[in-house]
């Protein structure tokens, strides 16, 4: 167990020091730098790519920058002189989590009860409502169901703050649920499907010939086999919430590193885009690797070892 | 049982003479199969045809498409003509006294406010510039369809070929493409389209390539998942036995067995492609101005949600058809291909 | 001898997109205290769809037409579906097809042995578990206490087979349904199955119904046979009576194919074609394509019940008085001398 956990974490750094190198030369191909201003004479672009650091050698800013990552340090930020990106990011990324979080939570338990409804009531209309449900929710994007909530419940009916993130919980509430609605979606589909099948299995049937009832059945042995193969999805649907999160921050204004990611986007603030890519990498990675040990632990098939992939 | 001797005592009653003379068997009855025999493909069909909401996702999608490629030789007007007389006008339907399709917006009729001249009128209206909001979405729908055929088209080629080159040769080669795909599957989708579209020049193309680029990730697995079963299948021993190239067995027996994971597949990544394109645009990196493509019109829409609502909902309906007609098919040909998946 | 279960003409169609199939035709049988009753009958024959029914675990889209099936006189078909959870798993029990996958396999087998118990009884959670060790230790689980909190997959399929039985049997059941409990495990560990299902029966004294296809497992355990066909009992009695004295064709064919150590013949008889399609099914004796021995009227008329002796039925119209004595197959011509040699008294019947 511990073998195989040191084992993941070995490779996690390496796909980090890779995702990290890839960035990095990415950002060297961009043409000009980043102090295209007119206004500014040589000297001063001299100086700033001195500050910088953009005037030495390119495998010692390479190793400068990987040095760097390995302190927690991702330069300084092109936008905000002066400003280290880490800072930016430690300051931003609060509101994301808090909404990313939510959004998964609330996401994945609708979407079970939806899809654990769907299929214990399969072909009835309860069963059409959950799935025409899950589908809208997996085909209206974010961003439009996003600006749909702004718009109604927040401007025309005043229920939840129009935008930014002053209001506490219930700034929250709004883009919370614009995020869900993927995670629910996706949940309700794959626990109908899963559900389904362990409804039709040999052991539920044996747990009604042992004299369970219907209900006792799905609460003790239908909900627990088709919820952990769930875990699986997980990774997959943190990645939905992180390319949601940043167009819903930017509708809501929530000062979140989705919004920053944008922003820096459209102001070729490198550094920051490269921080933030890193950073989403490996909020990704250790959600896929926590979601691993934990599909061992809930699975009592699985056994992890060294060997496991 | 005990009204048995009952029960035949009354049978025996009527019985005709010839009874029990041996009775002529029809042998081909024997062996008769009930049903005519179906290819695989025809069942497939036949299942698809069953399914109701793929049909009609099926018809919606042509309907969009003819209407979207269509607008390239008819127009209700030029999609980027600005006429500033015209500046958010919204929808109006001649003279339909529709809540929403009337001309009237927060409570005033903005035709006769700028005193546009009767019978001039805008089906779901002009954004501020005085374009017609309908040819724009006419075109800006044939813009994200292109982007997403091609995209898809591109990225379903990159995702076979790796795919059954992985699992064909398996050993070392495909040791290291997976763990390509590995790294690269860590990276979330949007950030590497995001990079590339960095490096490239925003338009069409450089969208094109970068989500081509950064999609075909799920259909190398897929491939080569099926590839590595099909390869222990007797009938591709067979062909190796023979001595068939590699290269003509991957075409005659593999392509046409991973046909239908691929059709499927196709059918789920042309939405993800609209949505990455519309996503794209919506924050800015996308498809560059004047040009319209859903996502820019989303994005002007979603800046004037709160005084010009009627700007954002065309659109958001055209892509949510969309996405849901592409969605629905793909369920539709899962479930007909791959019985066991549906129940 | 003491009736526990009577299934009297049971009818039972299928829903289906086509027409309805008739899946049960005018089935009966009844099941005496602490017997064992084997029900043969090829895939299809209908035998799992009428134990289903006795256990009240019927499909949705299956519909009783008629019959009754009565449980120490009632009629579970009345039984609400409070009254069928309080039967299941406490009168009557089922053992099914295959363990590896009819055990949870994400709780624990103390769990999944004592779950009966705690369902049917205000027993405590310790109580049962230590119940479910005596039991699992009577079905030949080893060291039952240590392995109350391992998981299905941890077990081998005849182990399984066992924490299955184990199940079934915990809070002695009057009637325990074995469904081809054999069939999906290695031929060694087929007969130690037997053995222990015929050791438990005389333990806490239960009737049992066993269901297979496989005529030869039915030798060494059943005292009565019913031989199902196309939905129908087409003959039934004695073990003794169906093995060495058949009198319905499909019976025969059934025998001939039986591999014994006295088969002299290289090849073993198969009975031609398929069984029938239910969605349309043959006027006259549902057999009568596939059989040897049709006459006329077999493809005109449904041949009633024949008694042979006391406890000895058979559908077929071979029976009726003035039919033609026809030449048997030498392997049922050798099974009545033994039947002759073993009943001396009685003049073996045609």
């Amino acid at each position: 167990m511990i073998k195989y956990i040191l084992k993941r974490i070995a490779y996690l750094i390496l796909t980090l020091f890779l995702v990290a190198s890839i960035t990095f030369f990415l950002m060297k191909l961009l043409p000009g730098t980043p102090f295209n201003n007119p206004k500014l004479t040589h000297d001063q672009i001299a100086l700033l790519n001195k500050q910088y650091g953009l005037d030495k050698p390119l495998w010692v800013q390479f190793f400068q920058y990987i040095v760097g990552i390995a302190h927690g340090d991702f330069g300084q930020s092109y936008q905000y002189v002066g400003e280290p990106v880490s800072t930016l990011i430690a300051t931003r990324v609060g509101p994301s989590l808090q909404l990313g979080a939510q959004a998964m939570v609330v996401g994945t338990i609708l979407g079970i009860l939806l899809g654990a409804i769907a299929a214990i009531r399969k072909n009835t209309w309860v069963d059409s409502v959950a799935t025409i449900f899950a589908i809208l929710g997996r085909s209206i994007p974010s961003f439009v169901f996003a600006a749909l909530l702004q718009f109604f419940v927040a401007y025309k009916w005043g229920l939840f703050p129009v935008a930014l993130w002053e209001n506490g919980f219930s700034s929250s509430v709004l883009p919370t649920i614009a995020l869900a609605m993927a995670p629910l979606a996706n949940t309700a589909r794959f626990m109908r499907t899963e559900m389904v099948d362990v409804l039709n299995s040999d052991y539920i049937e044996l747990a009604r010939s042992k004299g369970d009832a219907k209900w006792q059945a799905v609460a003790w042995h239908a909900l627990r086999n088709s919820m952990i193969p769930i875990v699986t999805i997980i990774g997959p649907m943190a990645v939905d919430l992180m390319s949601g999160s940043m167009v819903v921050e930017n509708i809501f204004a929530i000062p979140g590193i989705g919004e920053q990611f944008v922003k820096s986007i459209t102001t070729n603030d490198y550094p920051v885009i490269m921080g933030l890519t890193i950073m989403y990498c490996f909020m990704l990675t250790v959600v896929i690797l926590i979601v691993d040990i934990l599909y061992g632990f809930i699975d009592p098939r699985i056994r992890l070892t060294g060997e496991a992939n | 049982m005990a009204d048995a001797k009952n029960q035949s005592a009354t049978a025996m009653a009527s019985l005709p003479k010839d009874a029990f003379e041996p009775a002529q068997v029809d042998k081909s009855e024997k062996e008769r199969i009930a049903a005519p025999a179906l290819t695989f493909t025809q069942d497939a069909m036949r299942r698809l045809r069953q399914n109701k909401a793929a049909i009609i996702s099926f018809w919606i999608l042509v309907v969009i498409a003819v209407l979207a490629f269509g607008s390239f030789f008819w127009s209700p007007a030029d999609p980027n003509h600005q006429n500033l007389t015209y500046s958010y006008l919204p929808p109006k339907w001649g003279n339909l006294n529709i809540p929403g399709l009337n001309g009237w917006n927060n409570g005033v009729d903005v035709y006769k406010a700028n005193g546009i001249k009767d019978g001039v009128y805008f089906l779901i209206g002009t954004d501020g510039f005085g374009r017609d909001m309908l040819s724009r979405l006419l075109a800006g729908t044939r813009v994200s369809l292109i982007i997403a055929i091609i995209a898809t088209f591109f990225d379903l080629s990159i995702g076979v070929v790796y795919g059954i080159i992985s699992g064909w040769r398996g050993g070392r080669t495909d040791i290291v493409m997976q763990r390509v795909i590995e790294i690269i599957s860590s990276v979330p989708n949007l950030v590497v389209v995001i990079l590339m579209l960095l490096v490239f020049k925003p338009g069409l193309t450089s969208i094109i390539l970068a989500i081509a680029l950064s999609g075909w990730v799920t259909m190398a697995r897929l491939v080569r998942a099926q590839t590595l079963q099909l390869k222990d299948q007797e009938y591709v021993l067979a062909a190796r036995t023979l001595g068939e190239s590699s290269v003509k067995i991957a075409l005659k027996h593999l392509v046409p067995n991973l046909s239908s994971t691929i059709i499927i597949q196709t059918m789920f990544t042309i939405p993800s492609a609209i949505f990455f394109e519309a996503f794209l645009s919506y924050i800015g990196i996308g498809i560059p101005s004047p040009q319209a493509s859903l996502g820019t019109l989303l994005s002007d829409a979603q800046q004037n949600l709160q005084t010009q609502p009627y700007m954002l909902v065309f659109p958001a309906i055209v892509i949510v058809l969309l996405m849901l007609a592409f969605n629905l098919l793909g369920d539709g040909l899962r479930d007909a291909f791959d019985p066991r998946s549906s129940h | 001898m003491e009736k526990i279960l009577e299934v009297n003409h049971l009818t039972i169609d299928f829903n289906t997109f086509a027409s309805p199939v008739h899946a049960i035709r005018d089935v009966s049988f009844h099941l005496n205290k602490g017997e064992t009753l084997a029900i043969v009958g090829e895939s299809g024959s209908g035998k799992s769809v009428t134990m289903r029914t006795v256990m009240g675990l019927l499909a949705t889209n299956a519909k009783i037409e008629a019959g009754e099936v009565k449980l120490e006189g009632k009629d579970i078909l009345k039984k609400s579906e409070k009254e069928l959870n309080a039967m299941r798993g406490n009168d009557v029990a089922m053992i099914f097809q295959d363990p590896m996958t009819s055990l949870d396999p994400t709780m624990t087998i103390g769990k999944q042995v004592a779950e009966p118990l705690r369902l049917h009884t205000k027993i405590s959670q310790k109580a049962a578990l230590k119940e479910a060790v005596r039991v699992l230790e009577l079905v030949g689980i080893h060291d039952a206490a240590r392995r109350l909190k391992d998981y299905p997959h941890q077990f081998s399929g005849g182990q399984r087979q066992r924490i299955v039985i184990a199940i079934a049997i915990i809070n002695h059941p009057k009637v325990l349904i074995a469904d081809e409990p054999t069939t999906a495990l290695d031929v060694t560990i087929q007969a130690q199955i037997i053995h222990l299902l015929q050791e438990i029966q005389h333990k806490i004294d239960t009737a049992i119904i066993f269901i297979t296809h496989d005529l030869g497992v039915v030798a060494g355990i059943a005292d009565r046979v019913a031989v199902m066909y196309a939905g129908k009992i087409i003959e039934s009695g004695d073990v003794d009576e169906v093995f060495y004295n058949p009198q319905h064709p499909y019976t025969w064919g059934l025998l001939e194919a039986m591999p014994t150590l006295e088969t002299k013949r290289d090849r073993l008889y198969a009975i031609p074609g398929t069984p029938p399609d239910l969605l349309d099914p043959p006027k006259g004796d549902a057999f009568a394509p596939r059989n040897r021995y049709a006459m006329k009227i077999d493809t005109e008329q449904e041949p009633p019940f024949f008694q042979v002796s006391k406890t000895h039925f058979a559908a077929t119209w071979l029976l009726a008085p003035g039919a033609p004595t026809v030449e048997l197959p030498p392997e049922i011509v050798r099974r009545r001398k033994i039947w002759a040699q073993k009943h001396p008294s009685q003049e073996a019947a045609k």
